[in-house]
Formats: structure tokens, C-alpha cells, sequence
């Protein structure tokens, strides 16, 4: 079983889902993505699906209300990630000589 | 990985790795192999949806979910196959309001009518071959009407050092017999793994008990009732065609082969 970053092949890493959410006045459109992160890319994919949720998520009737469980989700899993542990094999902070 | 989309009358691959699809209307959706045997002693049952995932540290990942489709799948001497032909239906938009539902009922109608253009002399197919076969689980449906249940089939595959696990998931009505459709399948398994791969004798006592294998209990419910093959070959061209009758005797290993 693969368990190495799809975005920087570091691990540890684990199944992430990220739900956006698009209001469109009359409707609205939801992205669920589910990809295999390290702590970081998973916080980065999070946070940016947070802020893009939370922005143009609640421009519809229904995403009035939907748009609250949406970031709660968003949320939790990002709550999840952060408690991940830091991946491995990083460079040390002054970079290799 | 498991599943695939294919052009009907498409040769370009010989089926190795996915279905070839049949261009002869009216029969089987996909073309038999010379493996699968008598067509009369052929297992078929409507599917009405497929998931497809992979297994990875802390869930699975959907990499195909088609919930509501019709379709077939078929146990035959050396596979378990899927094919599907209304895979893409398009989508549903849902509006509120006057001019929402207006601009919805629109929105879905171009959806589906583009979705029939995509679709057109096009099936989804797959299959597991028995080699393939790291495990196979059942959950039988209730037997009513609108009950269902699941035949679930796993394998993996292998890149370098890395492996990947896979499970297909068919959806099928609740009157089909689910846990018989499994044991079906292990018992062929075991068959034609005893058959087809004289030289791997590593875990052949336990693949002559499945040729025997009885019907397992029913699971609690949301639960599989599994079926676990000793050993299995990774998901290849390589080992999907294994010659027929005794070979020449090749080491036993470990389970993951191929």
C-alpha cells in the first residue's frame, strides 16, 4: 500500500477529502477531491479550499445554510491534518552544504 | 486502475489487462476468452453500480463511483468481469425558484444529451482475473425489491518497490445471491489457480480447500463476508495469460507474485 505524498513523495501521509463549495444564485456547485497527503500539502490544499468556500460559497440560497457544513467539514479535516506528523527526509534548516 | 472506458470495435489491446468489448450486438458485451470456458457454465447477473477504490493509509480513495447504472457482470472459469454501457449519464443541477428550475431543468438536459454523444459505442469494462485475486467478500442484499447487495473483488499492483491495493465493489439487486455469487468465484479461483500455475505449489492445500469452499454466513449488516486467497499474483500483462497444464516446476514465493 503506497503511503508517500502524490504531491511531494514525503511521508508520512494520509487519505485527505476536501469539499469547495460555488454559490451561483440559483444553485450551486460542489468539488470533493480526495488525494494522499503529507501534513503540509494537505494543510495547503485545505487551507485554500477553506478560503475559496468561505468566499464564494454562500452566494446561493441553499449554500446559506449547506456553506456551514461545508467549511465545518473543511475544517475538521483540516484539524486532522495538523495534527499529522511532519514529514521526513526534509532538508535541515541552513539547507546541505 | 481496474475499470476502463473502451471504444467498441477498439483492438489496440488484446484484452490482457481490460475487456475487449464485443462488437456483435446482441450477445455478451465483452468477447470471451479462450480461458473463460463453456458459455453455459458462464455466471451472469445485472449490475447496477460499480465503485472502484484504493486502499490507502486511512481510507479509501474513489477512483470510479457510479451509482446508478445497468449492466453485467460475468463469472466465468478464469475471470471476474464488468461491463456497463450507460456509465456517464451527465449531471443534475437543481435550482430553486422559477428561474431556477428553469435554468436547472436546461442545465440538465444539455448534461445528459452531451453525456449520450460521450457515451456513444463506448463501454466500461473491467475484470479481475483469478490470479489477480488477493481476495473476494460478499454482502448479500435482503431479497426485497428495492434491497442490494455487493460482491467485492481485491487485488494490487506493484511499480518498483511500491504497491497499490485495489477493490472493485459491483452493486447488484437484492435478489441476487450474493454469497453464492462469491463462492462462485472463489471456488473457480482456486480452480483455476491449481490448474493454471502447477509450478507455484506455496499455498496449494488451502487453494484445494476453496475449490471446496462452503457458503459463508451472512455479515452483520454493513459488513462483507470474505473470502481470502493464499497468494495472488500483482495486476500485470505479464501474468494474465499463464500457459495451460503442467509446468516445469518454478520456486514457490512468498504471497505477491509476478
Amino acid at each position: 500500500m503506497r503511503s508517500t505524498c502524490e504531491k511531494c513523495a514525503q511521508a508520512p501521509a494520509r487519505l485527505i477529502t476536501s469539499t469547495k463549495n460555488l454559490g451561483l444564485l440559483f444553485g450551486h456547485k460542489t468539488f470533493r477531491a480526495q488525494a494522499l497527503l503529507c501534513r503540509e500539502c494537505a494543510i495547503r490544499q485545505l487551507t485554500g479550499d477553506l478560503i475559496f468556500t468561505a468566499i464564494l460559497g454562500w452566494w446561493s440560497i441553499v449554500s446559506l445554510f449547506a456553506n456551514v457544513a461545508f467549511i465545518a467539514g473543511d475544517m475538521t479535516e483540516l484539524s486532522a491534518a495538523r495534527k499529522m506528523e511532519t514529514p521526513g527526509g526534509a532538508l535541515p534548516a541552513g539547507g546541505m552544504s | 486502475m481496474i475499470l476502463r472506458v473502451r471504444e467498441i470495435g477498439d483492438a489496440t489491446d488484446d484484452g490482457a489487462r481490460w475487456p475487449v468489448p464485443s462488437s456483435e450486438p446482441g450477445g455478451w458485451l465483452v468477447d470471451l476468452e479462450e480461458g473463460d470456458g463453456d458459455p453455459a457454465r458462464m455466471r451472469w447477473m445485472p449490475v447496477t453500480g460499480v465503485l472502484e477504490q484504493e486502499v490507502l493509509p486511512g481510507g479509501a480513495k474513489t477512483l470510479n463511483k457510479l451509482p446508478r447504472v445497468s449492466g453485467f457482470a460475468y463469472i466465468t472459469d478464469a475471470r471476474l468481469v464488468v461491463a456497463i454501457e450507460n456509465f456517464d449519464k451527465g449531471s443534475t443541477y437543481v435550482g430553486f425558484g422559477g428561474v431556477g428550475a428553469a435554468v436547472g431543468l436546461a442545465a440538465t438536459g444539455i448534461s445528459k444529451a452531451r453525456a449520450a454523444h460521450r457515451r456513444k459505442g463506448k463501454v466500461l469494462v473491467g475484470h479481475v482475473r483469478w490470479q489477480w485475486a488477493k481476495a473476494i467478500a460478499a454482502e448479500p442484499g435482503n431479497g426485497k425489491t428495492h434491497s442490494s447487495g455487493t460482491i467485492r473483488a481485491v487485488c494490487e499492483t506493484r511499480s518498483g518497490t511500491e504497491t497499490r491495493l485495489y477493490r472493485l465493489d459491483l452493486t447488484v439487486p437484492g435478489a441476487v445471491p450474493a454469497l453464492e455469487a462469491a463462492r462462485d468465484c472463489i471456488q473457480r479461483a482456486a480452480s483455476w489457480r491449481l490448474a493454471r500455475f502447477p509450478g507455484r505449489q506455496d499455498g496449494w492445500g488451502r487453494l484445494r480447500e476453496l475449490t471446496e469452499a462452503p457458503m459463508l454466513d451472512a455479515p452483520e449488516k454493513g459488513k462483507l463476508a470474505v473470502y481470502s486467497m493464499p497468494n495472488y499474483f500483482f495486476v500485470s500483462r505479464g501474468s494474465a495469460y499463464p500457459a495451460h497444464g503442467p509446468g516445469p516446476a518454478r520456486p514457490a514465493e512468498a504471497e505477491g507474485t509476478g
